[in-house]
């Protein structure tokens, strides 16, 4: 098995080396596509161009020219979208230097932008999207209070702009255990959840009270400075200026980046993911949204399940994840393996989250999981395909074998989410990707080594 | 060593043994479980078979097996019948559900050298996960200390049969076994505070030392021995007693460790002192040496794909387990749960079947292999004549995650059902209430 999966990989690699194919131009045909927007298609051939799927269907013209991937009796899904973990934060997570994940120094950071802390030669990238990962929400981990913002980042690229599909993705926000824990023990704010909740109002008044700042600052701007004749009105006004007055000029508000930040946020510009696990977080989450009109996506939301009806009413999404969420903290007691099947059921729309440094690879085994308990395949492959391109407002761009779309697409041996089914090709952009990592090199390296089928 | 506390144990093994004789499972009708594909583990699978249990071992394993009068019949057509899963490295009850302050008692921080520590003085026999664990078909398992010390203590070999006591839980005849550690961890823990090791040079001397501590002790006791026991006794150490008898070859030695450089320096004492390794656990670089384990006949307990971690975990390969196997080394998986949960366990052998370890390879990962590095295949690991009922019927194919856990047998009694989950601990509020 594994010396087949290794044979079909290399003859796609070298034959992507050969690059004597029309510009750009792939088709993957004969397979059972999961289209996961118009169900599936058995027999039938997706056309790549330009980095684009420009045909789909089962009598699809391919140019001539193209690069043909056969894949009579495979099965083509799109890439999967891990919607929360730390590609390109981390490394090695036991080495601090290799870590930048957590900003430990201030629990209110919206300011903090993933994208300028993202590696894309970090080998865990490499090895997720060996596994058909290839999307990620790259987000902060938990230990802050506002934590910064996310990037909806391809795994494939030599740059940081080669990577990030969209930055910034989201706002950050960790309710329950993990701030209090960081900052509490230190002797400072938050140390309690009471705490949290009053620290993210605050912010948030803050901003608000900073717009307010602005639009004051502005309109008197506006009033002493009509257009075309503005230095006239100015110095007019200037003239009859007394101490106190509200019209003598004065210096803009100075720009604070944490409450430009807060401000898409109230703007309803940026979603905001929060991560709670406990009923009482969760519903301190929803608080918080409807007193601030934010735009809230649940991530973790262990307890979510109690709730399910309330949150379909709310029009809530849920970001569940890890599946396999253990209850080994006081907040995730409440863990069921049948979460999401659960809130998919009450109509919640739902994405996966591996939230893991190295383990993102697991992302299709855990989803086995979440159909072993109640989620609907085709519901599954939504969870980690268009429900999570929705949420960040990438659904014309991600999440279904569409024409029009951005080509990342799976070719598997099997039906996605079963242990006995590999990856055997892969497509990120419209380009077939390199299937190696650290790990198969020396796999391969020993099996050699030791004369091992 | 005369002052071995090994007796001790052999006589509490024999009392609990005449206990349990007395107590019951004479009293329990026979059991049959019909219709099941039978995951032997012994070296053949049978379709639609039939298994016969009485008095709580198993008495017959075949196709057609005559059905007693009295017997109870499951029917089990359709549904997988595995042994119960056999996780040789867990921290179950000594770092009990869930993870607070209060209920860390996996390590004795205290200093490098702990042989004299046992888990059973720590287990919580109310761990919330002991519920979770056998509803994913986890049936016996050796609870070892942590590995923040170079010796961490000894362990113990239970079965999750819901006894509300550890010696009521406790694998009647488990050989003695100790807990090693070796690499980064000790470094971390006793290192950044400028205590002693603070690297891999002085985590050998330590140990070495300590072992060369344990010989003068054995020869104080022979001496006095030998010379008529005159005079008082020399005092009893308790750390350099359970020393002695890691010499004498009594214990089975477990060590935590990952990289080649580890294994070398493990080889250079178990060489000097002429006492074996049983198992090298976690062990992710051991498919490096997989020819020299072999030969050594050590067996390997690995993780299954966790890797990356720490530096010592990053040469890592999901297919460890694979390479190992078809070296001839003797290899198992396990959770050392709280890090994977326990009741995940069975996924371990999913993981290595998807990178290449075939089904019934992958399945001896997590039953009879774990089995004979405790020294306990004699009862457990396989559906055989002979052996303890302890097997647990799947729905479904194990190693598909989809499958659950029907029911779980131990010594021939039913300890859980999925619509009953664990009965012994019905009606019994054990430690915090979760979720199925």
């Amino acid at each position: 098995m594994m010396r087949r999966f290794f044979l079909t990989f290399c003859l796609t690699a070298l034959t992507g080396c050969a690059g004597a194919y029309a510009q750009g131009v792939v088709a993957i045909t004969g397979a059972r596509l999961l289209t996961v927007t118009h169900g599936v298609i058995e027999d039938g051939t997706v056309l790549v161009e330009n980095g684009k799927i420009t045909a789909v269907g089962t009598s699809v013209r391919v140019p001539a020219g193209a690069r043909r991937i056969d894949a009579k009796g495979k099965v083509v899904i799109p890439g999967l979208i891990d919607a929360g973990d730390r590609l390109g934060l981390v490394e090695i997570p036991a080495e601090q230097v290799t870590v930048d994940s957590t900003e430990y120094t201030d629990p209110v950071q919206p300011e903090l932008r993933v994208l300028d802390a993202l590696n894309p030669r970090s080998e865990l990238i490499r090895v997720a999207r060996a596994e058909g990962i290839t999307e990620a929400l790259s987000t902060p981990a938990e230990g802050n209070l506002i934590a910064g913002q996310s990037a909806l980042i391809r795994l494939n690229g030599e740059t940081v702009e080669e990577l990030v599909v969209k930055s910034p993705a989201a706002l950050h926000i960790n309710l329950g255990e993990s701030s209090k824990q960081t900052y509490g023990s230190k002797g400072k704010p938050p140390d309690t959840r009471m705490g949290e909740i009053a620290m993210v109002r605050q912010a948030f008044l803050k901003a608000q009270h900073y717009r307010e700042e602005q639009e004051a600052y502005a309109r008197k701007q506006a009033l002493l400075s009509p257009a075309g004749v503005g230095g006239q009105a100015q110095k007019q006004s200037g003239e009859g200026a007394k101490p106190g007055d509200e019209s003598k000029p004065s210096a803009p508000p100075a720009h604070d980046l944490k409450m430009e930040t807060l401000l898409q946020a109230l703007d309803g510009k940026l979603p905001v993911v929060v991560g709670a696990h406990r009923l009482s977080d969760i519903e301190a989450a929803l608080r918080l949204a409807d007193e601030f009109h934010l735009r809230i996506i649940l991530s973790h939301a262990t307890a979510a399940w109690r709730l399910a009806d309330k949150l379909a009413a709310k029009k809530v999404p849920v970001i569940v994840g890890p599946i396999q969420e253990e209850p080994s903290r006081m907040e995730t007691l409440d863990t069921r393996l049948d979460n999401a099947a659960i809130l998919h059921k009450a109509g919640v729309p739902i994405a996966f989250e591996t939230s893991a440094d190295n383990e993102v690879r697991e992302l299709p085994l855990a989803v086995e999981y979440a159909i072993g308990n109640g989620l609907p395949e085709d519901a599954a492959l939504a969870a980690v395909t268009i429900n999570p391109a929705r949420f960040f407002g990438l659904e014309d761009q991600l999440g279904s074998i569409d024409v029009g779309k951005e080509a990342n697409l799976v070719v598997l041996d099997g039906p996605p989410f079963h242990v006995k089914t590999h990856v055997v090709t892969e497509l990120i952009g419209g380009q077939v990707v390199d299937l190696t990592n650290h790990q198969t090199e020396l796999f391969e390296f020993y099996r050699k080594k030791y004369g091992i089928q | 060593m005369r002052v071995s506390r090994l007796p001790r144990r052999l006589l509490g093994v024999l009392l609990a043994a005449f206990a349990a004789a007395l107590a019951s499972p004479a009293a329990d009708p026979p059991v049959v479980i019909k219709g099941a594909t039978i995951l032997t583990m012994a070296g053949k699978t049978i379709e639609d078979g039939t298994v016969l249990i009485e008095n709580g071992k198993i008495v017959a394993v075949a196709q057609d097996v005559p059905v007693p009068a009295n017997a109870v019949v499951i029917d089990a057509r359709g549904k997988y019948l595995l042994p119960g899963l056999v996780d040789p490295h867990s921290h179950l009850g000594v770092y009990s559900l869930p993870g607070l302050q209060a209920n860390s008692d996996g390590n004795e921080m205290t200093g490098d050298i702990e042989a004299q520590v046992r888990s059973e003085d720590a287990i919580n026999t109310d761990d919330p996960e002991i519920p979770r664990a056998v509803s994913g078909g986890v049936t016996t398992l050796q609870i070892v200390p942590g590995s923040g010390n170079n010796i961490g203590g000894w362990a113990t070999v239970v079965k999750l049969n819901g006894a509300e006591t550890v010696e009521g839980m406790k694998f009647p005849n488990a050989p003695p076994s100790m807990k090693w550690a070796w690499g980064e961890n000790q470094k971390r823990a006793y290192g950044s505070k400028g205590q002693p090791p603070g690297t891999l040079m002085g985590e050998a001397a330590i140990v070495r030392q300590k072992l060369y501590d344990a010989q003068n002790y054995m020869a104080k006791w022979k001496a006095w021995e030998e010379g008529g026991k005159k005079g008082a006794p020399p005092e009893r150490n308790l750390q350099l007693e359970s020393l002695a008898d890691v010499l004498e070859g009594k214990v089975r030695v477990n060590i935590h460790s990952y990289q080649v450089n580890h294994f070398a320096a493990l080889f250079r004492i178990s060489d000097e002192f002429h006492f074996p390794i049983t198992a090298l656990h976690h062990a992710l670089d051991a498919y490096m040496i997989a020819p020299e384990i072999a030969r050594r006949h050590i067996g390997v307990v690995t993780f299954a794909d966790s890797w990356g971690f720490k530096v010592e975990a990053w040469d890592a390969i999901p297919q460890n387990a694979y390479l190992l196997w078809k070296s001839g080394v003797t290899v198992s998986l396990h959770t050392d749960n709280p890090v994977i949960e326990e009741r995940y366990y069975i996924e371990q052998a999913s993981i290595i079947n998807h990178y290449g370890m075939p089904d019934d390879a992958a399945l001896a990962a997590v039953t009879i292999n774990p089995a004979r590095i405790l020294g306990i295949e004699r009862w457990v690991g396989s559906i055989e004549p002979g052996k303890d009922a302890d097997v647990v019927l799947w729905n479904g194919p194990p190693l598909e995650l989809t499958s659950k856990v029907d029911r779980v047998f131990i010594d021939g009694r039913v300890v859980y059902t999925q619509a009953g989950g664990f009965l012994p601990w019905r009606g019994r509020q054990a430690g915090v209430r979760l979720q199925p």
